[in-house]
């Protein structure tokens, strides 16, 4: 690596200090205080998911609706590896190569996330040769085929009837470790020569290719490394949830994927951290009161089901109406402490 | 207009800007490319609405008006470019240009076809199907449809052969003429502008550079700087 | 023969919802450049609406007649509510808002209606079978594809004849220059709005008449197969939307007709698969996308 690289890279990653340090603050103080392991799980997860969506969205301009696509890739393929093969040869129709391995987590996720990769670079083909906006409805188009395949190849999949039981892989400690690899990721590639080019080319598409930008070369390197993150955060989500159906990769997730993005900020790997805190939180927390009823005096609600749901869409209906930029805006927790720092020091002068 | 200014993001296209057009007058506004023109014109059609300053007409203040209700004022904007619909045909065009008057426009669509006896035979064609000249004149007649007392012409000569400059110039000449209608024209025809108009204005980088008569106009070294080359 | 008869017949029924919707999409996205997922919504709210009317007792030329009303009112409320405040927002804004407000109503419905599906009480002359030789035809799939083409029809002569419909081509066009005409853009909007809630009405009559049944959910299939057929059709393009449309609707119908064993499952995937595999040797969709409305 030449020096400058090797600068890039170290101050790169050293950007991503008070994410980890988070990161890390939030696993411990749940450790210590003996806080719900599965919450915590479920929120390294989601920082998994959204950190890759960000890699490719944030950084290219093209909101990518077919997350979920990659996700599922890596979930069903890592959970049918770490499932007991004296189970899975009960499955009918599963292929025999597929029944008798037994996988450890880290193959078995690595394996998932190289299995959404191939998917990403085979849909790179058709979905990068588009333009911006038809870009977006191909990449729709992605997840409404993934859906119809991961329904219907029941040999494989099981259907909508759902793959399980998923063994629970998605341990505290398993998760916290891919969240922060993707955390690093996902900033290095913000950072580097790649992804500074691909964000100029979001600014304006014409006028990078115009300086001789190879846009699409770059945008395909963002969605195969995006997918294959996305893979991985699949894989765990299988084991965290242990029962997976193809419901579980369409459209509800997808918006809350999408929330998460959104409402922290697109720009920042930051932003999309705290994005998913936000998220894990309402999913956790609201998920409770959905059996319930409410008196309201005047009416009664039974069963307020959907409350997650209408939660998640008043979040993002706040967001596009008053603040479209997300909470972290422009600036990563660093930058932003750099500023400050250097603007005290200036004023103390 | 009174000290106009405009912004796109972070950019001031027109700084302080003040001019005025009275009843009946043909005023140019002159300047190379950039210097704010179209943004001017734009800001008094209700276009761009993010700037300072007043604009007023007839005594009455349009600053923040709408581009609709900019129109039922009395002034309509012929954009640079045109701006026509391309998949209507000609007679699709007009009435969309007088459908702010409703039925009213009836005869002044008669009157235009006989003003403009060309666009009668093309009457049913897609508007992109006629040619540059014939634009431009689709152009201006959809402008007048709505019978506006101020029209604001973008350069309604780019792109025209000479003898189509010509015949444009001369249409607007006889606008005045027939109907009293004034005109606030930017053109990049410096030499057939000073000819037609009454008064000139030269703007550069977003500001009022030189105003006067054509006479002083064609004199002033501004003008001979801006668009000579001569220091 | 016979059997092919009556596979057309299911596949231009079907064609006919997803065109009429893929229409009612395509209005709205040519002038405004929005995709609104919660159209689909809209044939849900009419879907209640005969729920409720039918339950009360209301004679069928009433509830026709109230249901297009409430298809109409729901999607100019739509329009008024929640869209408005975005105009000029970049299409992904209006996207991830659609989708918003297309769960935003499903939640409300599952919450304040109801969270099971219900039926529908049709009057039973809605099952009556025409028979033409061998083949039966039940009637409400041929009224389903002749009520489509009128449809198609009368929209195609209000956008030639009528100042509004003119005014509404020019806007998806050029929607600043319409502006200069001095054509309010909220009428523009609002029209097509409307326009888009009646054909949703229309197709969810056809729609519930002949299967009976709504839950919260029932609009979403629909949205994403009209989807599909505005892109195949050429995005914009009006009459591509109806022509993918029914593109889809028959190929889908013949493909789970024809599909043997195991592959009936797949039938949705494959027509999914033409579908990707028209665009991908033709871009621009099937009748190609294009500056105006048609």
């Amino acid at each position: 690596m030449t020096r400058v690289a090797r600068y890039w890279a170290v101050e790169s990653a050293l950007g991503t200090l008070p994410i980890v340090a988070g990161l890390l603050l939030t696993a411990v103080w749940a450790w210590v205080w003996g806080g719900d392991q599965s919450k915590l799980s479920h929120f390294f997860i989601n920082v998994v998911l959204v950190v890759s969506l960000q890699l490719f969205s944030g950084n290219s301009g093209i909101l990518s609706f077919g997350h979920m696509a990659f996700v599922g890739t890596g979930a069903y393929l890592a959970g049918l590896l770490t499932i007991d093969p004296a189970l899975k040869s009960t499955f009918a129709g599963l292929p025999h190569f597929l029944v008798s391995p037994h996988w450890n987590w880290m193959l078995a996720l690595l394996a998932g996330a190289a299995a959404a990769g191939v998917l990403a670079a085979v849909s790179s083909l058709a979905i990068l040769r588009l333009d911006g906006a038809s870009a977006v409805i191909a990449i729709l188009a992605l997840l409404l085929i993934a859906d119809i395949v991961f329904t219907a190849w029941t040999g494989v999949t099981r259907g909508a009837g759902g793959l399980y039981p998923l063994p629970g892989e998605a341990t505290v400690t398993h998760t916290f470790l891919v969240a922060v690899v993707a955390v690093l990721v996902a900033r290095l590639f913000k950072d580097s020569r790649t992804g500074l080019l691909l964000q100029a080319s979001r600014e304006d598409a014409f006028s990078a290719a115009s300086v001789g930008v190879a846009v699409r070369q770059y945008r395909v390197r963002a969605w195969i490394l995006s997918g294959v993150l996305a893979g991985a955060g699949g894989a765990l989500f299988g084991w965290w949830i242990t029962t997976i159906t193809p419901a579980n990769f369409f459209l509800e997730p997808t918006f809350a994927l999408i929330v998460m993005f959104i409402v922290g900020g697109t720009r920042t790997v930051g932003g999309a951290v705290i994005g998913a805190a936000l998220v894990t939180l309402v999913q956790e927390e609201f998920r409770n009161y959905e059996d319930r009823s409410v008196n309201l005096g005047f009416l009664t609600l039974h069963r307020l089901t959907g409350l997650t749901q209408f939660a998640l869409v008043l979040m993002i209906l706040v967001v596009m109406y008053f603040r479209r930029e997300g909470i972290l805006g422009r600036r990563e927790l660093d930058e932003s402490l750099r500023s400050l720092a250097r603007r005290s020091r200036a004023a103390t002068r | 207009m009174q000290d106009l200014t405009a912004r796109y993001g972070p950019v001031l296209a027109v700084r302080g800007v003040s001019l005025k057009v009275a009843e009946g007058e043909i005023v140019a506004l002159l300047g190379a490319n950039g210097a704010g023109k179209t943004t001017t014109l734009a800001c008094i059609a209700g276009l761009h609405q993010s700037r300072t300053g007043q604009i007023r007409f007839d005594g009455q203040d349009v600053s923040r008006l709408s581009p609709e209700r900019v129109l039922r004022r009395g002034i309509s904007l012929t954009p640079e470019g045109r701006r026509l619909f391309s998949t209507l045909t000609v007679q699709e065009n007009l009435l969309l240009g007088g459908a702010a008057r409703g039925r009213r426009s009836r005869n002044d669509y008669d009157a235009l076809l006989a003003l403009f006896p060309i666009l009668r035979e093309r009457l049913h064609l897609p508007a992109a199907l006629l040619s540059g000249g014939e634009q431009q004149q689709l152009a201006i007649a959809r402008s007048l449809m709505s019978k506006p007392r101020l029209l604001l012409l973008d350069e309604p000569t780019l792109g025209l052969a000479p003898r189509l400059v010509r015949l444009v110039l001369d249409l607007i000449g006889r606008l005045r003429e027939e109907r009293g209608l004034s005109v606030l024209l930017v053109d990049q025809n410096v030499h057939q502008a000073l000819e037609l108009c009454d008064r000139a204005y030269l703007m550069r980088t977003g500001q009022i550079e030189a105003a006067g008569s054509p006479d002083e106009l064609r004199r002033s070294r501004e003008v001979q700087a801006a668009y000579m080359g001569v220091v | 023969m016979t059997q092919l008869i009556q596979e057309l017949v299911n596949g231009v029924s079907l064609g006919s919802t997803y065109a009429l919707l893929a229409l009612g999409l395509a209005m709205v996205f040519s002038i405004l450049g929005l995709i609104n997922f919660a159209h689909g919504e809209l044939v849900t709210i009419g879907g209640y609406t005969m729920w409720t009317l039918f339950n009360h007792g209301f004679p069928w030329p009433a509830v026709l007649v109230l249901t297009l009303a409430g298809t109409t009112l729901a999607a100019v409320a739509m329009e008024r509510i929640a869209f408005r405040p975005l105009r000029g927002a970049s299409i992904v804004t209006l996207l991830i808002t659609s989708f918003a407000v297309s769960f935003f109503i499903q939640v409300a419905l599952q919450i304040f209606v109801s969270a099971e599906p219900q039926g529908i009480g049709v009057p039973n002359w809605t099952d009556t079978v025409w028979h033409m030789g061998d083949v039966s035809l039940p009637a409400v799939k041929v009224v389903t594809f002749a009520v489509t083409i009128a449809a198609v029809v009368l929209l195609a002569v209000f956008l030639r004849r009528t100042l509004l419909g003119v005014a509404m081509r020019a806007a998806a066009e050029d929607f600043d220059a319409v502006r200069l005409m001095g054509v309010r853009a909220n009428v523009v909007v609002v029209a097509a709005f409307a326009i888009s809630g009646l054909l949703a009405g229309v197709a969810a009559v056809l729609f519930f008449t002949s299967a009976p049944g709504v839950d919260s959910g029932v609009g979403t299939p629909l949205v994403i197969n009209a989807f599909i057929g505005v892109i195949l059709g050429g995005l914009g393009n009006l009459y591509g939307a109806v022509l993918g449309g029914f593109v889809l609707g028959l190929a889908t119908s013949l493909l789970d007709a024809n599909l043997h064993g195991t592959y009936t499952q797949f039938s949705q995937a494959f027509a999914l698969a033409i579908v990707v595999g028209i665009l991908l040797l033709r871009p621009q969709g099937l009748v190609g996308r294009s500056e105006g409305l048609t």
